[in-house]
């Protein structure tokens, strides 16, 4: 065995995050560990990253026990981490950032050649465009997701753990990292892969261990299980992904949003956009797309260069976010990190940071009213959390994402803009959220939803746009809907040759 | 008990300094001494909670002694001229507007706060000194306006009620007003309260603009005291104080986390150290000293705190301690 955890324990207060959990895994493997949001994944990759210790159980490598100083003292022993939170330094360029902790130095200077190298030829294997002297902060959360990555490779390592790498990535990019990952594998280096994609964990991996609740639930070859077992593993009970009697056709005639001609150089070029009351509008397109920037663009969140937004019929002068969510436009973003939540305050304020207006009475705030109320919306979420006075950033990664959606609903507007509003949500929950955007469009609101997973705006939008490199390549009606075509439209190719 | 201590360790602190203090000296739990204390803490405690806010903000005002002092020689020169509720309101003012102004750059320009408010620190501090021709000004002030500094009412010296009264404020203020609240969030992440509608610029500017009213509300309780107006000394070095008060209390200086109530006990802590080194007779200098070493120790120990909850990265040598 590589590395071998026994028994190991660790409780916060209100919860027991992990309860005498198992792991072991061996040199050349690709192991996945599964589980619900909150079920202790990030917890346990962690302990086994020396970043936390546990508070019972012990750690093996190569059979001899071994406490962990500290990550840096576990990276020492070969052990590299890609968290679930991203940790790029916004303001170092990407190079930097990729070599941040282990600069190459040739005598007693830093050696920029051979890292600009080294760097490249990672960052295109795995498809990053972006220049090597770009500011990391600029770049999407995909694109950041991709220096992690490059980062982790880029340093000599015998585990390498990787905790939700693939929240943010399309298909594409997946695709190029799990072929990294096979010639990691072949050099006998060993993965772990924390995903809520389940299909890519039996593209990739060897063996699968179920987390529940802090509770070990089992563990299985990936040959012996298929993704119904594995749900019903996972959940206790398995999920109903049959739409039917779910998704209403509630998409009106008329017209609540209509953008023409938006443009910020160099992310959106003229991009019309329309949206009618019950719809729900989808925007496929890969990294650089130019998905988010379009979102903020409407949202007001960055100044346009030009373009005008109607709004029920009439132009509406967006100055500012504050401005868009008085006009009745609500944004989920993109990062939760460092766009959604103010993690260092209580998650119920976090709930509640839109709509704070609402529960202001003669004698200033009722902070019992308010409770309710982000008690109310974290239920509707599924948020698990032991108390919401506790602050967001204690939440695991997929439940910080249901708050940020939490909060957008308690604000309570029209037309909701949600970026990448599945990123790290279980399966469970995701269904939760797709029966809440639908029962949304039911009640008259309309929603543009971004998704790098592109099977998920199939089965959740009324009407599909594709971006490439900031123009509107092409549009689809329920109906038309086809896979290939919108993703050859995404990659900018005319999907009507693919056809033919 | 154990939450109690993990969420105020500073009462502890305050508790045991007034212990040992005690013991070291034979006059320091003198009723009177402990009032004296209450008397000299508040003027400094006005300065901290303004810090208070602007720290909870995101921000930093390191023109907060400057702003004590050309509010002392306003009010101090202004009296021979004018009624001297007049000069109090027009040094009131001052200190607003100069807080606004520091809010203006740093949100207008997107400027750093240690700059602006260093600039403004220094200037204020040269248009004191013009001002008053960096002499005392004792002007013609009424005896009423002593009282503020040396009257008791119900047992309590009032500056000591003020300080009180204004604490009390601020707390309602940051725990039941949405615009309190929105306080932490442009603290705690910006970019997330710009998002959520919040008027980002109005927040901060409306810190800075509170830290400079009651830098100069200190001003006022320092001429009461000293019967003068001074621009040369006064408020040097309060910055420093009024941020280790803070920070002493649990206010984090990344923003976004902090109370009032740590404030208010951080000031407590200076003051009495101040007031029992006096005691002591030990020289003046080793109260900066110590003043430093406990900053650091506070910012140390919360920090590493913060780390827990937020990065949820431990060197595990502290985990082994807290265990
Ligand atoms: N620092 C902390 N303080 C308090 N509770 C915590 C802390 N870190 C994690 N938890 C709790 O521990 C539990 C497990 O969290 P963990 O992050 O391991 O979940 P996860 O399986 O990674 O979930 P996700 O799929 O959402 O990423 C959660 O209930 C979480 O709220
Ligand atoms: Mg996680």
């Amino acid at each position: 065995m590589l590395l071998e955890a026994r028994r190991i324990s660790k409780f916060y207060p209100g919860v027991k995050a992990l309860n005498s959990v198992d792991f072991s895994i061996d040199a050349g493997e690709v192991v996945a560990v599964v589980g619900e949001n909150g079920a202790g994944k990030s917890t346990l990759m962690k302990i086994l990253a020396g970043a936390i210790e546990p508070n019972e159980g012990e750690l093996y490598l190569d059979s001899n026990p071994v406490e962990f100083d500290g990550p840096l003292d576990a990276q020492r022993h070969g052990i590299c981490t890609i968290y679930q939170e991203l940790m790029i330094v916004p303001e170092l360029s990407v190079v930097e950032n990729v070599f941040l902790g282990h600069l190459k130095k040739k005598g007693i200077f830093l050696d920029w050649n051979t890292m600009r190298k080294e760097a490249q030829g990672i960052l295109s294997r795995l498809g990053l465009t972006a220049s090597l002297d770009a500011k990391a902060g600029d770049l999407s959360v995909a694109e950041q997701q991709l220096i992690e990555i490059a980062k982790s490779m880029s340093r000599k390592s015998r585990l390498l753990i990787m905790d939700e790498p693939t929240a943010s990535l399309s298909k594409d990019e997946v695709a190029s990292l799990f072929e990294l990952v096979h010639s990691l594998k072949e050099e006998g280096i060993a993965v772990i892969l924390i995903t809520h994609h389940l299909h890519e964990i039996f593209e990739i991996c060897d063996r699968l261990i179920v987390l529940r609740d802090g509770d070990y639930i089992g563990a299985s070859d990936i040959n012996q299980i298929d993704e119904a077992g594995l749900v019903e593993m996972m959940l206790g009970h398995a999920v109903d992904t049959y739409d039917k009697g779910r998704r209403q056709n509630v998409k009106s005639d008329e017209l609540v949003l209509k953008a023409s001609g938006l443009t910020r150089a160099p992310y959106i070029d003229n991009v019309d956009l329309t949206l009618n009351r019950g719809e729900v509008l989808g925007i496929a397109g890969l990294m650089g797309a130019g998905r988010t920037e379009l979102m903020r663009a409407i949202f007001a969140a960055d100044k346009i260069d030009s373009g005008v937004i109607e709004i029920n019929g009439s132009l509406a002068y967006l100055s500012s976010p504050r401005n868009a969510l008085n006009q009745g436009l609500g944004l989920a973003p993109e990062d939760r990190k460092t766009q959604g939540l103010v993690l260092s305050m209580p998650i119920g304020h976090n709930a509640t940071m839109p709509s704070l207006s609402e529960h202001v009475g003669l004698l200033g705030l009722n902070l019992r009213k308010e409770a309710a109320a982000a008690k109310d919306l974290c239920e509707k979420l599924l948020v698990k959390y032991a108390s919401l006075s506790q602050p967001a950033g204690n939440l695991s990664g997929g439940n910080q994402q249901k708050v940020v959606l939490a909060k957008l609903l308690g604000a309570g507007t029209d037309i909701y803009l949600l970026d990448e509003p599945t990123r790290g949500i279980d399966i469970g929950a995701k269904e939760a959220i797709f029966d809440l955007i639908w029962d949304l469009t039911a009640k008259g609101n309309s929603v543009i939803i971004i998704s790098s997973v592109i099977e998920e705006l199939i089965r959740v939008c009324d009407r599909i746009v594709c971006l490439h490199l900031g123009r509107v390549t092409n549009t689809y009606e329920r109906g038309d809907f086809d896979l290939n075509r919108i993703m050859l439209n995404a990659m900018g190719k005319s999907g009507e040759g693919a056809i033919q | 008990m154990k939450k109690f201590v993990k969420t105020y360790p500073f009462v502890i602190v305050l508790v045991f300094m007034t212990l040992v203090f005690g013991v070291l000296s034979p006059t320091f739990l003198d009723p009177g001494n402990l009032t004296n204390i209450l008397k000299q803490a508040s003027l400094l405690g006005f300065v901290a909670l303004g810090m208070c806010f602007v720290l909870i903000g995101g921000g930093l005002d390191l023109s907060v002694g400057s702003i004590v002092a050309l509010s002392s020689v306003l009010i101090a020169g202004l009296s021979a001229t004018l009624p001297p509720i007049v000069g109090i309101h027009i040094a009131l003012l001052a200190g607003i507007l100069i807080g606004i102004i520091n809010g203006y750059f740093v949100t207008a320009f997107n400027f750093q706060p240690i700059i602006v408010t260093l600039s403004t620190m220094a200037v204020v501090r040269g248009v004191a000194m013009a001002y008053s021709n960096s002499r005392p000004i004792f002007g013609t002030l009424p005896d009423e306006l002593f009282l503020l500094a040396d009257g008791v009412v119900l047992g309590l010296p009032v500056p000591a009620i003020l300080f009180f009264f204004a604490g009390a404020v601020s707390i309602f203020f940051l725990r039941y007003t949405d615009l309190g609240r929105q306080i932490y969030q442009v603290g705690g992440n910006e970019e997330a309260a710009r998002l959520a509608g919040i008027n980002v610029a109005r927040v901060k500017i409306l810190t800075y603009g509170i830290s400079g009213f009651l830098s100069a509300f200190a001003g006022l309780m320092l001429v009461a005291r000293m019967q003068s107006g001074e621009a040369v000394r006064t408020g040097i070095g309060w910055e420093l104080d009024a941020i280790a008060a803070a920070a002493i209390g649990g206010v984090s200086l990344m923003g976004g986390i902090g109370t009032v109530i740590g404030t208010l006990c951080g000031a407590l802590i200076i003051g009495m150290m101040a007031n029992a080194f006096n005691l002591l007779g030990i020289n003046p200098y080793w109260q900066r000293i110590v003043i430093g070493i406990v900053l650091a120790v506070a910012v140390a120990s919360y920090s590493s705190k913060n780390l827990r909850n937020l990065i949820k990265r431990l060197s595990s040598s502290q985990t082994k301690v807290n265990q």
